[in-house]
C-alpha cells in the first residue's frame, strides 16, 4: 500500500465526453457535444407564435443537457480526486435571462430542479433589465471559468454577441447553451443547433391517465463539427428521471401499453 | 470649526451691500445670519427686521433656506473626510472633524488648518477653526478664540485649560438661563470657573439639572467627561489614500491611482490576515464636491486586482468635474482571510476559479438582488419552501449551505415530481372539469383553450395549521389546495390546483357553503419543461 499522494500523468485519465447517453444520437456527434461551444436550442415555431409550452419545451431540453453535463462533471471529479475528497467542490451553473422574461415563465423552482437532477443551491439566477446587460451577464459568466455551464434566454441574439460568446466559451472551455425564441432568425455562430418539440409523453408505467416520461421530437439542424451530420432526420427521444440520460422512444413501445390500457380508459384518444 | 456660507446660490448680492438673511418668528422677520458688511454697521442676529431696516435703509434682505444650509453643511462635512474619517455636522452651522494621527500627513497642525481655511475659504465660505485635545475647547476656540482676522486657533495639547480660561463664558455651550445666572454671578470668563469649587458652584444653581449641565460642559471642554460623537460613517478598518499637486480630470490618470491603491489596500490586509468584505473608494475633486465609490465582496477579499475589478466599472460613471486632487480607499468592513488550498490535482486538470469572483462582479455591476441563489426554508407550500437570496449574501454568511436539498437527497428528488418553472404567483385558470373533484377536462390560460390529455393527482397540500390557528372567525382562512399534473395535447405539461374543496367546508370542517371565500377556484402554479 502506497500512502500519500501518487505520481500520475494526468492526460492519462480520459476525460468524459459529454454525451446523451443514446448511441442513435450520439453516432451523430463522435466527439460528443463540444464543452467549449455555444449551443442553440430552439423549438419550433408554433402557428399561434411562442406560447409557453413552445418555449419550455427548449428549456426542458436544455436542463436535460446541463444534467448529462454535470453528470459528466462528476465523472471526470470522481476521476482526479479518488472517493471525492473534495466534497463541496460541486459546480456552478449560470442561469441568465431577463426579467421580462422572468416575469413571464416564474422563476426556477429548486425542486422542479431538483428532481430533474440538478443541484438548486448551485445555480445562479441573474435576472438583468436589459438584454445587453445578459449579453455580458454571460460573456463574463463564460470567461470567469468558474461555471460548469452557462444557460442564456433570449428572445433573438445577433451574430456578433454570438461570436463573442462562443468564442468566450471557446477560452474558458464553458459550455453555453442559448434557448431562443422559436421564431427568431437561427444563429450563425453556433457550434450545434437543436429543433426541439415537445410530444405526448410516454405511458406511465403504472397509470394510464398519467403523463409518463418526457419525449422531444429532436432534431440536429447544424453540426460544425460533422456538417454532414445535421438535418438528418428527427428522432423521438425520452428521458428518464432515474437513470438520467435519454432513449430512443420506439413507436412499438408507445403503442402497446396504450392499446392495453385502452379498455379501461376514459381518455385514451390522442390527436398527436 | 464654524463655517459659514453666505451669498451662495441666493442671488447676485455685491459684497459692499448689506445682507441679511431673515427666518419668520412668532415677532415678524427675525435676522438669522448676517454679512461682514451689515455686522460692520451694527446689525446684530436676533433683531427684528423692522428695527434693522430703521437703523440701516440699505440692508437687503433674502429669506434663510435652512434645509439647502443643512443640506450643504452635510456636503462640507463629506468633503471634510479628507482631514480625518471621523466627522460630522455639528449644530447648524458647524463641523467636527477627528485629526487624531492625521496631522502629520499635512505637516503638522498648523498647515492642516492653514490648508482647510484656504480651501474653505477659496469656496467663498467663511470659516474659523479651533483645534483642540477636546471636542468642547475646539468648539469655544473657533467661536470665540480667534484673535482679530486670524481663521484659526489652537490649543497646544495638553495646554487646554490654560487655552480656554480666557474666553467668555458664552463657549461652554450652555443653555441661556444658566448662562445668564452665570453672568450676574460675575463669572464672565472661563478661567473663573476653574477655582470655584465644585459643590459651591453647584450650590448657585437652584434646579439640580442646571447645575449639573455647567459642570458637564466644563468637563467635557476640560476633557474631564467623555464625549462621543457618532461620525457621519463607520470608520473604516483600514484606509489608503493617495494626494495630486495637479488635480486628475482624465480618467487614465484616475484609474492607475486607483489601481495602486487598491494594490496598496491589499497589501496592508494581508499583512494582518484580513479580506475586505466591503470598500468604499472616496475621490474629493478640487472645488469642493465629492464622490464615492462602494465595492462588496461575497467572501472576503485582498486580492488588489480583484478589488480593482469591481471598482472599475463604477469608476466609468465618476464625473472628474474640475479635477480630483485626492483619493482615499477605505476598507469598510473586512473579516479574517480564509485560505484555502488547492490540491495539485485541481492545477493540473485546469480546475474551475472561484465563482466568488463572479458573483462579486456581476452583483456589484448590476445590483445584489439580481444576482440570486436559491436556498430551502422551512415550509411544504410549494412557493414558501425556497427562497431567492441574494448571491452575495448567501455565500459570505461564512456558513456554506451544504447540499443536498432537503427535500429530495441524492439522487434528487425521488419522491414528488414538481415543476422547474414556478409563476411568480399562481395564475387563475377557467376551468372544465369532468367531475367536480376530478382533474381538468378542459382550460383557458393566457386566453388560449387547451385540452387535457393526461392527469395526474391530486397531490393534496393542506395550509398551514400553525399558522391560522391564530386567525380570529372573521380572517380569511388560508384553503387546502389540490394539485394536478396536467398535460395537454401537444405535449406541454402544467401544474395546476384547486384552491378548496368541493363539498361543504374546507378542512377544518365548517359546515356553511365555503364561507366567505366562495366556491373553489383553479389556478395554474407552475411550468414543467
Amino acid at each position: 500500500m502506497q500512502a500519500g499522494p501518487v505520481s500520475e500523468p494526468v492526460s492519462e485519465q480520459p476525460e468524459a465526453v459529454w454525451r446523451f447517453g443514446c448511441p442513435e444520437i450520439d453516432c451523430l456527434l463522435p466527439e460528443g457535444l463540444d464543452p467549449g461551444g455555444v449551443h442553440e436550442v430552439k423549438s419550433s415555431p408554433h402557428a399561434g407564435g411562442a406560447t409557453a409550452g413552445a418555449w419550455m419545451a427548449g428549456l426542458g431540453f436544455a436542463l436535460r443537457l446541463a444534467v448529462r453535463r454535470t453528470l459528466m462533471a462528476e465523472t471526470n471529479r470522481a476521476g482526479t480526486n479518488r472517493a471525492g475528497t473534495n466534497k463541496d467542490a460541486a459546480p456552478w451553473l449560470l442561469w441568465c435571462w431577463t426579467r421580462a422574461l422572468a416575469s413571464e415563465f416564474g422563476a426556477p423552482s429548486a425542486l422542479g430542479l431538483a428532481h430533474l437532477g440538478l443541484d438548486p443551491s448551485r445555480l445562479l439566477i441573474v435576472e438583468p433589465a436589459r438584454v445587453s446587460d445578459a449579453l455580458v451577464v454571460l460573456e463574463d459568466g463564460l470567461k470567469s471559468s468558474s461555471l460548469a455551464l452557462v444557460f442564456g434566454i433570449f428572445d433573438d441574439i445577433a451574430l456578433t454577441p454570438a461570436r463573442r460568446l462562443s468564442l468566450a466559451a471557446a477560452a474558458s472551455r464553458t459550455p453555453c447553451l442559448l434557448i431562443t425564441h422559436p421564431a427568431a432568425e437561427p444563429s450563425a455562430a453556433t457550434s450545434t443547433r437543436w429543433r426541439v418539440q415537445r410530444r405526448m409523453s410516454a405511458p406511465h408505467d403504472f397509470d394510464a391517465q398519467a403523463p409518463g416520461r418526457a419525449r422531444f421530437l429532436v432534431n440536429l439542424e447544424r453540426c460544425r463539427a460533422k456538417p454532414q451530420n445535421a438535418q438528418k432526420h428527427s428522432s423521438l427521444l425520452e428521458w428518464c428521471d432515474e437513470t438520467r440520460n435519454f432513449s430512443l422512444a420506439s413507436g412499438l413501445a408507445d403503442s402497446a401499453p396504450d392499446a392495453g390500457a385502452g379498455d379501461g380508459s376514459r381518455r385514451r384518444r390522442r390527436s398527436a | 470649526m464654524r463655517a459659514q456660507v453666505m451669498g451662495q446660490g441666493g442671488g447676485a448680492v455685491p459684497h459692499d451691500q448689506p445682507l441679511a438673511l431673515v427666518t419668520s418668528g412668532a415677532h415678524g422677520l427675525t435676522i438669522s445670519a448676517v454679512n461682514a458688511f451689515a455686522a460692520r454697521e451694527g446689525v446684530t442676529i436676533g433683531t427684528a427686521l423692522a428695527d434693522a431696516r430703521a437703523a440701516l435703509p440699505s440692508l437687503v434682505s433674502r429669506p434663510a433656506e435652512l434645509d439647502k444650509d443643512r443640506l450643504a453643511l452635510l456636503k462640507l462635512a463629506r468633503w471634510a473626510g479628507r482631514y480625518g474619517p471621523n466627522r460630522h455636522v455639528d449644530g447648524e452651522e458647524g463641523l467636527w472633524i477627528d485629526i487624531t494621527g492625521v496631522a502629520h500627513l499635512f505637516g503638522g497642525e498648523d498647515n492642516l488648518l492653514d490648508d482647510l481655511t484656504r480651501r474653505l475659504a477659496s469656496f467663498g465660505v467663511s470659516v474659523q477653526a479651533g483645534l483642540a485635545d477636546t471636542l468642547g475647547a475646539a468648539h469655544a476656540l473657533a467661536r470665540f478664540g480667534c484673535p482679530g482676522g486670524a481663521a484659526w486657533a489652537i490649543a497646544p495639547a495638553a495646554m487646554t485649560r490654560e487655552a480656554i480660561a480666557p474666553l467668555p463664558i458664552d463657549a461652554l455651550r450652555l443653555d441661556a438661563p444658566p448662562l445668564l445666572l452665570l453672568k450676574r454671578l460675575g463669572l464672565r470668563r472661563i478661567g473663573q470657573l476653574y477655582d470655584i469649587p465644585r459643590d459651591s458652584l453647584a450650590r448657585r444653581f437652584r434646579s439640580k439639572d442646571a447645575a449639573a449641565a455647567v459642570l458637564t460642559r466644563l468637563d467635557q471642554a476640560l476633557g474631564l467627561a467623555a464625549e462621543p460623537r457618532r461620525p457621519m460613517q463607520t470608520p473604516p478598518v483600514m484606509s489608503v489614500m493617495r494626494c495630486f499637486t495637479d488635480p486628475l480630470t482624465s480618467s487614465e490618470p484616475l484609474e492607475t491611482a486607483t489601481a495602486e491603491l487598491c494594490a496598496e489596500l491589499a497589501g496592508v490586509l494581508s499583512a494582518k490576515g484580513l479580506g475586505a468584505k466591503a470598500v468604499r473608494l472616496a475621490l474629493y475633486r478640487a472645488d469642493g464636491t465629492t464622490a464615492g465609490v462602494d465595492a462588496a465582496f461575497s467572501a472576503p477579499s485582498s486580492d488588489g486586482p480583484h478589488i480593482m475589478g469591481l471598482l472599475q466599472q463604477k469608476l466609468l460613471s465618476i464625473d472628474a468635474g474640475f479635477g480630483v486632487d485626492l483619493l482615499r480607499l477605505d476598507a469598510v468592513r473586512a473579516e479574517r482571510h480564509r485560505t484555502h488550498q488547492d490540491t495539485f490535482a485541481a492545477h493540473a486538470t485546469g480546475a474551475r476559479a472561484d465563482a466568488g469572483l463572479l458573483i462579486d462582479k456581476l452583483s456589484n455591476r448590476f445590483g445584489a438582488a439580481v444576482v440570486s441563489v436559491l436556498r430551502p426554508r422551512a415550509s411544504h407550500i410549494p412557493e414558501r419552501a425556497e427562497a431567492r437570496v441574494p448571491a452575495i449574501k448567501a455565500l459570505s454568511k461564512g456558513v456554506r449551505y451544504e447540499p443536498p436539498w432537503p427535500y429530495g437527497g441524492r439522487p434528487y428528488g425521488k419522491a414528488t415530481q414538481r415543476p422547474p418553472f414556478l409563476l411568480n404567483r399562481p395564475e387563475p385558470i377557467d376551468v372544465l372539469a369532468g367531475v367536480p373533484d376530478g382533474p381538468p377536462a378542459r382550460f383557458t390560460w393566457r386566453r388560449v383553450e387547451r385540452r387535457v390529455a393526461r392527469a395526474q393527482g391530486p397531490e393534496r397540500i393542506a395550509p398551514e395549521w400553525w399558522r391560522h390557528i391564530a386567525l380570529t372567525d372573521n380572517q380569511k382562512r388560508p384553503r387546502p389546495r389540490d394539485y394536478y399534473t396536467i398535460e395537454d395535447h401537444d405535449g406541454a405539461a402544467y401544474w395546476v390546483f384547486r384552491h378548496g374543496l368541493y363539498g361543504g367546508g374546507d378542512d377544518d370542517g365548517d359546515d356553511e357553503a365555503y364561507g366567505d371565500a366562495g366556491p373553489p377556484r383553479w389556478f395554474l402554479h407552475g411550468l414543467f419543461a
